[in-house]
């Protein structure tokens, strides 16, 4: 943005704390009169007061602006759309975790299931006598017997 | 906290002109201010269970109120950066589209201009001066209601508002004519 600097002079700066202050003086305030000698002749204080004046005026425009009529309506159907999707959300976490719910319990049954399943297999596999390693067993033993040295001896 | 719609409504109604003015002065623009307020008044009914009685409730609401609006005007701030960086980039004058041209005398019922003008010295202003200026001109609040809701010293506020005033001058005497 491009700028212009204003000249000042020892005089200006006298009124220029006073500009918000004289727009809101009394029309009969002597010192209005003193600043309305100075704004005669100087153009940038002019300028300013001006510019001030016209700010202020704006001011009081925008106080006059109300909100749009709709307003609460539109707050209203808002805040319960709002509510809705929060309700909505809610009901979608909460069917999300009895769905969560049971997948685990059946994931957790078809393990467990499995489990025991396995478990009983391999009892059951330990307790079932290996026909060939028995036959083999004895088959030693009776051989054994035959071959010992000094075993007729004994048998006598 | 479930609110009936006749609260909801009669809560609204007692708060609305204030609120919208209070973004009004921030945002400078109907739309955008009547956006925020809607916004303002949704975040109020939100929050209302948690409101301590340790506040006013209008110092509360114009809390939200001020911290909305600067939310706001940051998040505007940095999309204009990038809109700004996008036209440096794709025109030769892009600079030139942000100069601000100005009447030599402003007249009263030229109110766009007199509203840039505002706009432009009020984004010169500090965040706080322009909390404090914004509450004491639009709202009427007084010095020590500002210090209640900005939480600060009404001494404080009063510099504030000094310093504001001054800065404006500052901005309308540095434009160009």
């Amino acid at each position: 943005m491009k700028m212009k600097k204003s000249k000042k002079t020892d005089g200006c700066t006298r009124y220029d704390h006073l500009v918000w202050d004289y727009l809101e003086m009394d029309p009969d305030d002597p010192q209005r009169f003193e600043i309305n000698n100075h704004l005669k002749s100087c153009e940038n204080c002019r300028i300013l007061f001006e510019r001030t004046a016209g700010i202020l005026q704006y001011l009081d425009f925008q106080r006059t602006l109300t909100p749009s009529p709709e307003l609460s309506k539109q707050i209203l159907n808002r805040f319960h759309e709002k509510k809705t999707t929060v309700v909505r959300l809610i009901y979608t976490l909460k069917s999300l975790a009895a769905a969560a719910i049971v997948v685990f319990m059946v994931a957790a049954g078809v393990f467990s299931g499995r489990f025991i399943a396995g478990k009983m297999v391999s009892e059951q596999t330990a307790n079932i006598v290996d026909p060939v390693s028995s036959f083999a067993e004895e088959t030693f033993f009776a051989e054994a017997d035959f071959f010992t040295p000094g075993y007729e001896l004994l048998n006598e | 906290m479930d609110l009936s719609e006749k609260e909801i409504t009669d809560f609204i109604n007692k708060f609305r002109n204030k609120v919208f003015r209070t973004c009004l002065g921030f945002v400078q623009n109907a739309d955008d201010a009547n956006d925020l307020t809607q916004d303002v008044f949704l975040s109020v009914f939100e929050s209302l269970g948690s409101f301590r009685n340790e506040a006013q409730l209008s110092t509360w609401v114009y809390r939200i109120a001020v911290n909305k609006s600067l939310n706001h005007l940051r998040k505007k701030r940095t999309r204009n950066i990038y809109q700004n960086l996008e036209t440096l980039f794709s025109k030769e004058d892009g600079y030139e589209t942000h100069q601000y041209t100005h009447n030599p005398l402003i007249e009263q019922e030229n109110r766009q201009e007199v509203s840039k003008m505002l706009k432009y010295a009020l984004e010169k202003l500090s965040e706080n001066q322009r909390i404090a200026f914004t509450l004491s001109k639009y709202d009427d609040l007084t010095n020590s209601e500002i210090a209640g809701i900005m939480g600060i010293s009404v001494a404080a506020v009063e510099s504030l508002m000094h310093r504001a005033k001054m800065n404006l001058q500052k901005s309308l005497q540095s434009l160009r004519y």
